[in-house]
């Protein structure tokens, strides 16, 4: 990295921090630390709850998935706006009508104490190994790119992170999220501006995109109705719905974001400006990725994308295979260069025949420089056993690198780190809150000044920062985290969801039998889980879906209280 | 304990309006078919741009 990208990558984080610690350093009491003293606007609302769900990997890994599998994956927020609209009327009025600072605060209102501690329980557990994960998870990819130790990277993004949180809390975190947001947007449309000036002269952006949908990458909406492929537009309207509602319903993250608008109003347009800019925004992403792979059509791209693993097969006894394996790689480039240019070529002379048949040498091409790619995977495999073969996540970082102005590499990881630090802040803030204002106050120090909670509130949240930071450095030594977090989230989620539903819309079932259901439910998941080969993204589901049907089992089946007699 | 703090300034509790208060010149109604409208203009959209480059 060049000196100007140094000094554009810090001097944005630097003053994006200064400003947030500057901007919020009057927050005095529990309503400023926790709620931004209810001041912020719906556009302040909206990208901060953005900035909060855009964690440092969708920058990251999308464009990459995007690289491997074209487009597709944008059906997932499909159900996005939908679930907007429903947290709008159904969930914001309900929140705001008891005063709440949390939403678990909103179960004890309705059913009991026990119920809403299990939720936050539950939160609490879940978002803190989140919160280490969202810090690790680009750490790996950052530490690599930098040239940074693992363990130095995630400890600056955290101490960043933590110094303005616990300085400013929610409003600061709202205030740097806004900025975040915008030069995470604007940093996406250069590289989008850039990857397309840097494809071949004389090419135009229709047949750049015609290239993509050649080989399978513009494959935006899918509505077959089959089960087999992950992302179609059903499973996007059904369970993109779903994974929404318990996201940005019960997920105290996002809670106090919308619950720190200056006004109801202001709170529901912040949520639906999200529901109505988050398809294209991830359309614009996923949409670079795509412009990546047009541009690796005409300059050759890496066997893999992830350096430091191919040094460490370049010095292993494998190098003479690895070299063999890029000079096929090399082979099927040049194939591919003359099959596009027989494809153009037909274009211009508007030959369908030919143009159909360039198209299939095309397709052909690319299906064995992915032989090629395939191979050098089982090599690493073999070679480095415990190495990382899946480089999607180096893709888009690896084309910045290499191919950006200089100034612009620089903002463009400034780009990843605000994402790593927006996600990670309002997961701290809520983490802190939470354990202050629904297990501290409410069973330990019932009575306290609101100054006392306050300082609580940041030492705590100081705490789950440093527990992070911690987590983050310790994950290396596990496998399979990300997907482990995952599976984690899939395994609380639905129950969290259920509980809420059933106080929303199921009047007559009463606090034990809901409390039961959810830790039935909760072990009939688990179990599930550790005993079926049900795919964890389900389990969203079948954990909410026992929650309704056990608490009004339970329900009915439980003696009720006789009525006191009326007097 | 569910409401264990005041209302905020301008939440006071009771006050229904606040609830249902639409922002100027428009209704929710119209703001909620806006959004919706918005999600199926793109799908349309974008399942044009599938099958345009297919």
């Amino acid at each position: 990295m060049s000196p100007l990208d140094w000094l554009v990558l810090f001097g944005t984080l630097g003053a994006i921090v200064a400003y947030g610690v500057w901007k919020t350093r009057h927050a005095n009491d529990m309503a400023s630390y926790l709620h931004g003293g209810y001041s912020d606007r719906w556009y302040t609302i909206g990208l901060s709850v953005m900035a909060t769900q855009a964690s440092a990997i969708t920058f990251l890994s999308t464009p990459g998935q995007a690289y491997v599998d074209g487009m597709r994956f944008l059906q997932f927020y499909f159900g996005l706006p939908l679930a907007m609209v429903a947290l709008s009327i159904a969930f914001i009025p309900r929140f705001y009508g008891l005063h709440v600072f949390t939403a678990y605060e909103f179960l004890e209102g309705r059913f009991d104490r026990k119920t809403r501690q299990l939720a936050a329980f539950l939160f609490l557990v879940q978002r803190g190994l989140s919160a280490g994960i969202t810090i690790y998870a680009p750490a790996i990819v950052l530490s690599r790119v930098l040239g940074w130790s693992l363990n130095l990277t995630c400890v600056s993004i955290g101490a960043l992170v933590i110094l303005y949180t616990v300085a400013g809390g929610t409003r600061a975190v709202s205030q740097t999220q806004k900025h975040q947001m915008v030069v995470m947007l604007g940093g996406m449309v250069v590289a989008f501006v850039v990857v397309v000036m840097r494809l071949p002269p004389g090419l135009s952006f229709r047949r750049a995109v015609g290239v993509a949908g050649v080989l399978g990458k513009m494959n935006v909406v899918d509505f077959s109705l089959g089960l087999g492929s992950r992302y179609t537009f059903w499973s996007g309207m059904t369970g993109g719905f779903f994974l929404a509602m318990s996201y940005f319903g019960t997920d105290q993250s996002q809670v106090q974001r919308y619950l720190s608008g200056k006004s109801i109003t202001e709170s529901r347009l912040g949520l639906l400006f999200n529901g109505l800019l988050k398809i294209p925004m991830q359309f614009l992403i996923l949409f670079v990725g795509v412009m990546v792979f047009v541009f690796h059509q005409f300059n050759p791209s890496p066997l893999f994308f992830n350096d430091a693993t191919v040094a460490a097969v370049r010095s292993s006894a494998a190098a003479g295979e690895w070299h063999a394996l890029e000079g096929r790689q090399r082979s099927a480039f040049a194939s591919k260069q003359q099959a596009i240019e027989g494809w153009r070529a037909a274009l211009d002379r508007q030959d369908e025949p030919a143009v159909q048949a360039s198209a299939a040498r095309l397709r052909a091409a690319e299906a064995a420089t992915q032989g090629v790619r395939d191979e050098a995977r089982r090599l690493i495999r073999r070679v480095l056993p415990h190495a990382e073969t899946n480089d999607t996540d180096y893709i888009f970082i690896g084309f910045v690198m290499a191919n950006l102005p200089r100034g612009l590499v620089g903002l463009l990881l400034a780009v990843i780190l605000c994402a790593a630090m927006s996600s990670t802040a309002s997961e701290l803030t809520a983490l802190g809150g939470t354990s202050v204002v629904d297990f501290y106050k409410r069973s330990f120090r019932p009575a306290a000044s609101d100054r006392h909670y306050m300082v609580v509130a940041k030492l705590l949240t100081a705490a789950w920062g440093v527990l992070a930071v911690l987590f983050a450095a310790f994950a290396s030594m596990l496998d399979n985290l990300i997907q482990a977090v995952n599976i984690l989230g899939s395994l609380f989620y639905g129950a969290i969801l259920g509980l809420f539903l059933v106080a929303f819309f199921v009047k007559r079932v009463r606090a034990t039998p809901v409390f039961l259901a959810a830790l039935l439910s909760e072990a009939i998941v688990i179990a599930a889980w550790l005993t079926t080969s049900i795919g964890f993204l389900w389990f969203n589901v079948i954990g909410c879906a026992l929650v309704l049907a056990l608490s009004l089992a339970l329900d009915a089946v439980m003696p009720r209280r006789p009525a006191l007699p009326a007097v | 304990m569910a409401a264990d703090r005041e209302a905020p300034p301008g939440r006071a509790a009771g006050e229904g309006g606040e609830l249902h208060a639409a922002p100027p010149f428009f209704t929710w109604r119209t703001i909620y078919a806006i959004v919706l409208g918005a999600l199926a203009l793109q799908v349309v959209l974008y399942a044009a741009l599938t099958a345009i480059y297919r």
